[in-house]
């Protein structure tokens, strides 16, 4: 059973928000990617010195550390990316705080914790490609936000992404061939 | 699952993780700071000269600010102004410039050589509607492009207004007040320049 749209769901503002082309998509994935394993080698390390009650706090601390830290170097260091990204980067700690509850609901780390990340990374990448391709023709790296479109300029909005990413899970369902109807479809979270 | 950690003890890792944190992400702003200016200085700076060819200067022109003086005009506002030299000699002047569109303030950059002739208009900062008065903004608009090379010795001043009020430009669809604030804020601009040229040999370096 996959997972990935209760943490997809959870995260639409970041995978509609910061989306709109390859590059952001990207550089998004790969800020998640490094905020998040940082994220659980500490809390690895941290989990059996907190009560069950104060793992949410320090999570919430920890994620929000993280992030900031990541903000200032890139600002520092990738200033084009940082204003790329905007507001969504400060979003990946929510990202934190959903893998903290991923991990509490295993009784052991585990690939079923691993494999939600990849496929929202996978689908993050996927819809900035496919938003570029259809808002501009073609594929351009540059850093900067890209203001022109020449093809379909619903593509560039949040709502063009959102119908994209209908799109693309229905794919993804229909390509599986998982059959499953999404109401017998047992989605569990702890409390 | 082993016996749950105590309370206090988890209290006391918690406290020593917020210190962490905040300790850590103090330092590392301290750290970034004087990075994350230089950076900020270096964008602008990109995104100012972008109206200017880059052959067309060779000095710092963010550090060679104008003294403008009298920049209220009649529909913009001169925030700032920029010397290019190449050569030692005053090659350019870029303008920025503030007039009212459609939807709050409107900033533009104005890039005109020596000979009074425009190098390039580009928008800085604006609140357009998106699809409409927002096109002023992407790079290959007909009536930003159509700018270059402009200047009030090929364009009497009656041609600088849209088709609409008896001028020479066409304004964007669906966004007349937009194009107008654009037109009237450039030749502000150009009439400025003309009327102030003898000022902005003698201006102040910062280095």
């Amino acid at each position: 059973m996959t997972r990935l749209p209760l943490f997809a769901s959870l995260n639409l503002a970041l995978l509609l928000g910061a989306s709109q082309t390859l590059v952001q998509a990207a550089s998004l994935a790969l800020a998640m990617l490094a905020v998040l394993l940082l994220y659980s080698l500490i809390m690895l390390g941290l989990r059996r010195f907190l009560h069950p009650t104060l793992l949410d706090t320090a999570s919430i601390l920890l994620a929000a550390g993280i992030v900031s830290c990541l903000e200032l170097g890139l600002r520092a260091w990738a200033l084009e990316i940082y204003q790329g990204l905007g507001l969504y980067l400060a979003l990946i700690s929510l990202n934190c705080l959903l893998l903290e509850r991923n991990v509490s609901c295993q009784s052991s780390p585990s690939l079923a914790t691993v494999r939600p990340i990849a496929a929202y990374g996978a689908l993050l990448l996927m819809l900035g490609l496919c938003r570029e391709l259809l808002a501009s023709g073609t594929l351009s790296l540059d850093v900067g936000i890209i203001r022109e479109s020449s093809g379909l300029r619903l593509a560039t909005l949040a709502p063009g992404g959102f119908i994209l990413l209908g799109l693309l899970i229905a794919a993804y369902r229909s390509l599986s061939g998982d059959t499953n109807s999404p109401r017998t479809r047992k989605e569990t979270l702890a409390p | 699952m082993s016996r749950p950690p105590s309370l206090l003890k988890g209290a006391i890792v918690l406290a020593l993780l917020a210190c962490a944190t905040l300790g850590a992400t103090l330092v590392w702003q301290q750290y970034c700071q004087q990075r994350i200016i230089a950076a900020e200085q270096t964008l602008k700076a990109r995104a100012l000269l972008t109206v200017l060819p880059a052959d067309s200067y060779d000095n710092q022109p963010l550090e060679a600010v104008l003294q403008l003086k009298e920049p209220a005009l009649a529909t913009s506002t001169l925030v700032t102004g920029y010397l290019a030299t190449l050569g030692g000699k005053p090659h350019a002047v870029v303008l920025q410039s503030r007039t009212q569109g459609y939807d709050g303030p409107l900033d533009l950059l104005i890039g005109i050589d020596s000979n009074g002739r425009l190098l390039g208009v580009k928008v800085l900062q604006h609140n357009e509607t998106p699809g409409l008065g927002a096109r002023i903004a992407e790079p290959s608009n007909p009536l930003m492009q159509g700018f270059t090379g402009l200047g009030r010795t090929t364009t009497p001043d009656a041609a600088w207004a849209l088709r609409k009020d008896q001028g020479q430009f066409d304004q964007i669809a669906g966004a007349t007040v937009t194009s107008r604030a654009v037109v009237n804020a450039v030749h502000e601009a150009l009439r400025y320049f003309d009327e102030h040229a003898g000022t902005f040999a003698g201006v102040k370096t910062d280095d």
